[in-house]
């Protein structure tokens, strides 16, 4: 496998997660919500008029509901991201720090290995004891 | 399996065709010819088929993705316990295939209503957002294949970005999935850095 085949597809696949906000789910259907909030503003144009002096919606374009309706739909999971615990942050530090040291290979096989290891820990510590036995 | 090379071909011919298809739509949004009503529905027509077109062919190419696939991320990982990390992979990859799914639909969702609603009410809306939300709908899709590929090829969860989404995955979901479940790991060993790794993760407080 070419270097360049992994790193750019590494590359491409980070891109689109960040373009997408980590959350193509919530940021479609915010551009969905948008899309049709901007439909009934201008299907309720007239109505509105009368609320001149409140809120002028003809102020308020396609791009604006979009983006609106992006970020509501991502609050939820922003709040939500938690950060990994500490020990395996330290374990990316580790890695990250010995990466000039350690070949390409080495560097691949010690995130996958790091990725066992969590998996180990995690089969070892058991289901949470709230967990009911046989679920 | 001598067939399946021109599977691809055509897959990614239909692919091409519904680019093509949606491309074409958006030169016809840009003559000057025909009336309104006659240019949305042109449009519309084009735009919707070229979308479907799209979404049809990744989602064949999606479909099959069950035990086989499994055995090949198995296979090409190529580390000790690779049927733990392997279920996790499969994990996120069934994940990221339902949202890009959801997320696919609703974008084509989101451009048909802009069409229907300026069709409806008889106002020539822009161009410019059926180009945006077209270009987010193909940037999903192709974001999708090239996870694909990852996975396929055994690329997945070598660089820090991936191997923390897996972390978090399992993390996340260390009490709904079993993750010893046997898929066949080959559990081929690692070469003679394999106990050298395991020193440099020691101090870090993995174990």
């Amino acid at each position: 496998m070419s270097k360049f085949v992994d790193t750019s597809t590494a590359i491409l696949k980070r891109a689109t997660d960040i373009l997408f906000v980590l959350n193509p789910r919530g940021t479609s259907v915010g551009a969905f919500v948008g899309v049709v909030l901007d439909g009934l503003l201008r299907a309720f144009g007239p109505a509105l008029g009368k609320l001149r002096d409140v809120v002028d919606a003809s102020n308020i374009s396609l791009y604006h509901l979009v983006g609106a309706g992006i970020v509501i739909f991502n609050v939820p999971a922003l709040v939500t991201r938690r950060k990994l615990p500490k020990d395996i942050e330290d374990a990316f530090e580790a890695i990250r720090r010995s990466r000039d040291s350690l070949t390409a290979v080495q560097v691949k096989s010690a995130y996958l290995r790091l990725c066992a290891e969590v998996v180990e820990r995690v089969e070892r510590k058991g289901p949470s004891p709230d967990q009911p036995a046989n679920a | 399996m001598a067939h399946r090379p021109f599977d691809r071909l055509a897959e990614y011919a239909f692919l091409a065709f519904g680019v093509l298809l949606f491309i074409f739509s958006l030169f016809v949004a840009r003559l000057a010819v025909g009336e309104t009503v006659f240019r949305w529905s042109a449009i519309s027509l084009f735009a919707g088929w070229g979308v479907l077109a799209c979404i049809s062919a990744i989602g064949k190419r999606l479909r099959p993705f069950a035990a086989e696939q499994y055995e090949r991320i198995v296979n090409a990982l190529a580390v000790q316990d690779a049927a733990a990390v392997s279920t996790a992979i499969a994990g996120i990859a069934r994940e990221k295939h339902r949202d890009q799914m959801i997320g696919s639909a609703t974008l084509a969702a989101a451009i048909s209503s802009y069409v229907l609603f300026g069709w409806l009410m008889g106002h020539r809306g822009s161009v410019w957002p059926v180009v945006f939300l077209g270009a987010a709908l193909l940037l999903l899709n192709a974001g999708m294949i090239v996870s694909r590929y990852r996975w396929e090829h055994g690329l997945y969860g070598t660089s820090e970005y991936e191997a923390r989404e897996i972390v978090r995955f399992i993390l996340e979901n260390a009490d709904d999935i079993d993750f010893s479940d046997g898929l066949g790991a080959k559990n081929i060993p690692l070469d003679s850095e394999e106990t050298f790794l395991s020193d440099l993760w020691q101090p870090a407080g993995v174990r």
